[in-house]
């Protein structure tokens, strides 16, 4: 067994392909290495900006001998059939072998495949890892009729000690490696695989390991910020990022201008983040302080140089930003409506301005049903998008709505309406919250009420993991915004809002309810909640149980309501039991289809059981408590209140013969059975969905 | 090697000029033509096109009627220079060379954080495309890389490496300066010239007349006979006259754009325009070069 050492040198590689990329050859190496039987211990992967690596240990030197059958033609085949078959393998007919199953006979040859040296193997293994790779720009270079993600400049493959014969990418493969770019840009042998990493780290001011790279760059910005009493803001994914573009990381401090923090806190984060790659700091009261962390690829001779050049750089980024702030602020809002009715927002639903005209009338639809200031709504929809032309949501998409409310304050709107339109985009994701403002969840909500209906009258729908409008996202953010508000607004009238306007048909409305469903469905799971109990209580839509006028079979958060009762329900002893019952009761009222069971139950019949007696007696007894919680939406509490029945209808079922032959006293049983679900499980949720280990 | 720092902005022309005409570059001047960067100069657009190999290095004067900034910002404006590098095919140690211009340049790698930063280069309306990286000194972007894939349309092979220094931000740093109007051209018996003596005005009228007073009727029907006299030139296979025509062509629609004279939505089909007379071009000059 030897180690494997694999470095492919490359000119600076994508910053996303240091990570992806070396991870993706680990993948594509090792599988080819199980496939072929070559038998390993475990493996390290190395990715810098240069250098794409890969060591495994303990390799065997032997791939195992076997023996592969081949099926050939039946026995009675042609003789020419047979001997092509023979002929295939260099042997003849006699050397065959016949073998026999339900289908008939054949003849089968069983080639012995010597056991071979697995250096023989690996240039050819390391060649399909390679083109297998999901480079998503290939390139050319030079005269190369090959591609690869950047040029390649060497190829390294030692196998225990020995180089592997052979090229890679026209490079003949050596045992040399290259240092760090400025600091020792010469080759370097590399003796043996396990050597690697500390050879490189030693000799060529190059840490190898993104991990280990990734922590040096964390403590060293946590250092800087120690000494200067300041907590740097370490965003992981720019961490990932400075990580992929240094092989030498040198933190260094650079400060800036104090009159830039009059800028918006966002903006000198993002300018410092997206352009310069630099880290900000705060105080302990969670204010930016004119300084910044950089990660240089060097331990420059002087890093003073280092400093002021960036210092310089940024200083022009934040002037920029200053002049564009102060541009946008010679206009209003208002003075930018008309240049957004320039913007197309999507062809067939008419520009943003258009847009904008939608989500007001949405927008103070829903303020009425919440007893928000309509007008007040109206204004801040009419505005919400105007920033979308202001010149520094053009240089920082990203900044879009926290603009429009940084500049809807400058010209003294109230703060409830800037704050609307700061917070409309949110959530942005799992992670993001729902805007804290109400006005800010109203409007967000129309906004994604207004996506989502336009782009379902457009028939644009997500398919498969396609959702190029973010209709996904759109719609649990419609969810999460309502449930987490607490408010009871129906699906139908948010729809409505849109339908009315003409934007979406009654069948596409429909499609898009069944769309805010699925979506609710698939959240609940992401939640951790039994995927049954949402179905449990959705099936109080075909059941119809609830009356007709309060409807709340399409209120997501009143269903969020029974659904959190369930769950807490399910850890109570008796959920089996009454599970159990509904199911039961289902089958039986099943059975008895053709037959009309009466309604309203019309009490007990003459020869009755004990055990039915007992039953009508406990649901009388909690009708009106499980009522009362359910008028308050205390739908644990109803839960609990059926689960005192568990006793009778465990005996009930035990000892009292549903389906019993005499036909009246059979219908008497079904509608007492019928007035259980009725109006006593279903006022929650249909229990019989409810999948209970017993 | 020793080298000197050059002192003045004429200065640092002469020593790119003088290194890469060691390494084998033909000299050329600048077009005689508006354009957006180095890139629309046919010695760089068309002769990326092809088998045949090419190397030259000149200095391009380039207009972004949008860029400018009535002189007021230290470092961006509505004309500037570019120096740019064509070396096709992109030999493998075209990185080696560039970092050895700097150095003839008098920077030294050791103390300078040199960084080459994914950036991959597009130009929608040459039908172009590359992939390589914006160079950053101590943060600063002084230079673009590009591997060149595709031009007007037409795959690349060999493929041509593209160097792109922004001579304004190289003079900066070379004199440490923080306006690019600071820095000092030429030193004459008469005293130092500035870059701002010689385009400081220039900066003020050209951001006015881009901004303001461009006449954006009579852009538009330029715009429209460019294109007109480019298809016409095209049926002649004139193609090096109908390449000029697509030049104005799209320096007449920067300069809509800078007067927002053009809707977003339409701006794109501006910019295919555009994109169909340069594939077009490309293709006859490919055909011709393949055929000769």
């Amino acid at each position: 067994m030897s180690d494997l050492l694999i470095e492919i040198g490359t000119e600076e590689l994508p910053t996303q392909a240091v990570w992806n990329l070396s991870q993706a050859f680990a993948e594509n190496f090792l599988a080819l290495l199980d496939k072929t039987q070559i038998a390993y211990q475990n493996h390290q992967v190395f990715a810098t900006p240069r250098r794409l690596a890969l060591r495994v240990n303990k390799v065997a030197q032997e791939i195992p001998g076997k023996t592969v059958e081949h099926r050939g033609p039946p026995v009675n085949a042609a003789a020419p059939a047979i001997q092509g078959f023979a002929d295939k393998f260099k042997v003849s007919v006699s050397d065959l072998e016949k073998i026999k199953n339900d289908k008939g006979e054949y003849f089968i040859y069983k080639q012995a495949q010597t056991a071979r040296a697995t250096v023989s193997e690996l240039l050819a293994l390391i060649e399909q890892a390679l083109a297998e790779l999901p480079i998503k720009k290939p390139m050319s270079w030079g005269n190369t009729t090959f591609k690869f993600v950047r040029p390649v400049h060497w190829a390294l493959v030692l196998f225990g000690g020995e180089v592997l014969e052979g090229k890679l990418f026209d490079q003949k493969i050596g045992r040399e490696t290259y240092g760090h770019r400025f600091l020792n840009n010469t080759a370097i042998n590399i003796d043996k695989p396990e050597n690697y990493e500390n050879t490189l780290e030693k000799q060529g001011f190059v840490i190898a390991d993104f991990e280990k790279r990734k922590q040096a760059i964390q403590k060293q910005i946590e250092d800087l910020g120690v000494k200067y009493k300041l907590k740097p803001i370490i965003e992981e994914d720019l961490l990932n990022e400075v990580t992929s573009i240094v092989e030498w990381p040198v933190a260094v401090v650079g400060q800036f201008n104090p009159e830039f923090l009059k800028l918006p806190k966002e903006v000198i984060s993002l300018t410092l983040k997206q352009n310069q790659k630099c880290f900000v700091l705060e105080n302990d009261e969670k204010q930016l302080q004119p300084y910044f962390i950089t990660i240089a690829n060097i331990d420059s001779k002087d890093p003073k140089q280092v400093i002021s050049g960036n210092e310089k750089v940024v200083r022009a980024r934040l002037s920029d930003a200053a002049f564009f702030f102060a541009q946008d602020q010679k206009q209003t809002l208002e003075d930018r409506l008309s240049a957004l009715a320039q913007i197309t927002y999507q062809q067939g639903l008419g520009s943003v301005f258009d847009k904008s005209e939608r989500i007001v009338k949405i927008a103070k639809q829903i303020a009425a049903q919440l007893n928000v200031d309509p007008e007040l709504m109206g204004r801040a929809a009419l505005l919400c998008k105007a920033d979308l032309t202001s010149a520094m949501v053009g240089e920082f998409p990203e900044l879009q709505g926290i603009m429009g409310g940084y500049y809807a304050k400058h010209e003294q709107q109230k703060d409830i309406l800037a704050n609307a339109i700061r917070e409309h985009y949110k959530p942005q994701g799992p992670q993001d919250q729902i805007p804290s403002s109400d006005a800010g969840a109203i409007l967000a909500l129309s906004d994604k009420l207004d996506t989502l209906c336009g782009m379902f009258g457009l028939d644009k729908k997500p398919t498969g993991d396609k959702d190029p409008f973010a209709l996904r996202r759109a719609a649990i953010g419609v969810l999460r915004i309502i449930i987490e508000k607490k408010w009871f607004l129906n699906v139908r009238d948010l729809i409505g809002f849109s339908v009315n306007q003409k934007v979406l048909t009654d069948s596409q409305a429909k499609d898009l309810t069944l769309f805010i469903w699925d979506r609710f469905d698939a959240w609940l799971r992401e939640q951790s909640f039994q995927p049954e109990l949402f179905a449990s209580v959705r099936a109080l839509e075909s059941t119809k149980v609830i009356p007709p006028e309060i409807p709340q079979y399409d209120v997501p958060y009143d269903i969020y309501l029974r659904v959190q009762a369930l769950q807490k329900f399910m850890t109570m002893p008796e959920a089996a039991s009454l599970a159990t019952a509904h199911k039961r009761a289902n089958n039986f009222m099943l059975k008895q289809q053709s037959i009309q069971i009466p309604d309203p139950y019309p009490g007990l019949h003459d020869k009755y059981e004990q055990q039915e007696y007992d039953l009508v007696t406990a649901m009388s007894a909690q009708y009106h408590a499980v009522g009362e919680f359910c008028k308050n939406r205390d739908y644990y509490g109803a839960l609990v209140s059926l689960a005192k029945l568990k006793p009778v209808l465990d005996s009930y079922f035990d000892k009292v013969l549903v389906m019993c032959d005499d036909n009246d006293i059979r219908l008497n049983r079904l509608s007492l059975l019928k007035l259980l679900t009725e109006n006593l499980f279903l006022k929650i949720a249909d229990l019989s969905y409810l999948v209970v280990s017993q | 090697m020793h080298t000197q720092v050059p002192q003045t902005f004429q200065d640092l022309i002469l020593a790119l000029q003088q290194f890469w005409a060691q390494q084998g570059c033909v000299i050329l001047q600048p077009y005689d033509l508006e354009m957006g960067a180095g890139t629309f100069h046919p010695a760089s657009f068309l002769k990326a096109i092809g088998p045949k190999p090419w190397s030259c290095a000149y200095v391009q004067g380039c207009r972004r009627p949008t860029d400018g900034r009535y002189g007021e910002n230290p470092n961006r404006t509505q004309h500037y220079y570019q120096f740019q590098v064509i070396l096709k095919p992109s030999p493998l140690n075209i990185q080696e060379l560039y970092l050895n211009s700097l150095i003839a340049l008098g920077i030294d790698v050791k103390t300078q954080d040199i960084r080459f930063v994914e950036d991959n280069w597009e130009s929608p309306s040459l039908g172009a495309w590359g992939l390589g990286w914006e160079v950053w000194q101590n943060g600063m972007e002084v230079s673009q890389f590009t591997y060149f894939q595709q031009v007007g349309g037409v795959p690349c092979h060999p493929i041509t490496g593209e160097l792109t220094y922004g001579l304004e931000r190289l003079a900066m740093y070379l004199q440490n300066k923080d306006s690019m109007f600071d820095v000092v051209w030429a030193n004459t018996p008469n005293g130092p010239v500035t870059y701002g003596d010689i385009f400081l005005e220039n900066e003020k009228q050209q951001s006015t007349y881009n901004f303001e007073k461009a006449d954006t009727a009579l852009l538009f029907t330029q715009f429209e006979q460019y294109e007109k006299s480019a298809e016409n030139l095209l049926t002649e296979n004139l193609l090096l006259p109908a390449y000029e025509q697509v030049l104005k062509a799209s320096h007449t629609f920067n300069l809509l754009d800078a007067r927002k004279a053009i809707s977003v939505s339409e701006r794109q089909r501006y910019i295919l325009r555009v994109r169909k007379l340069s594939c077009a071009i490309a293709k006859a000059y490919y055909d011709q070069e393949v055929l000769a």
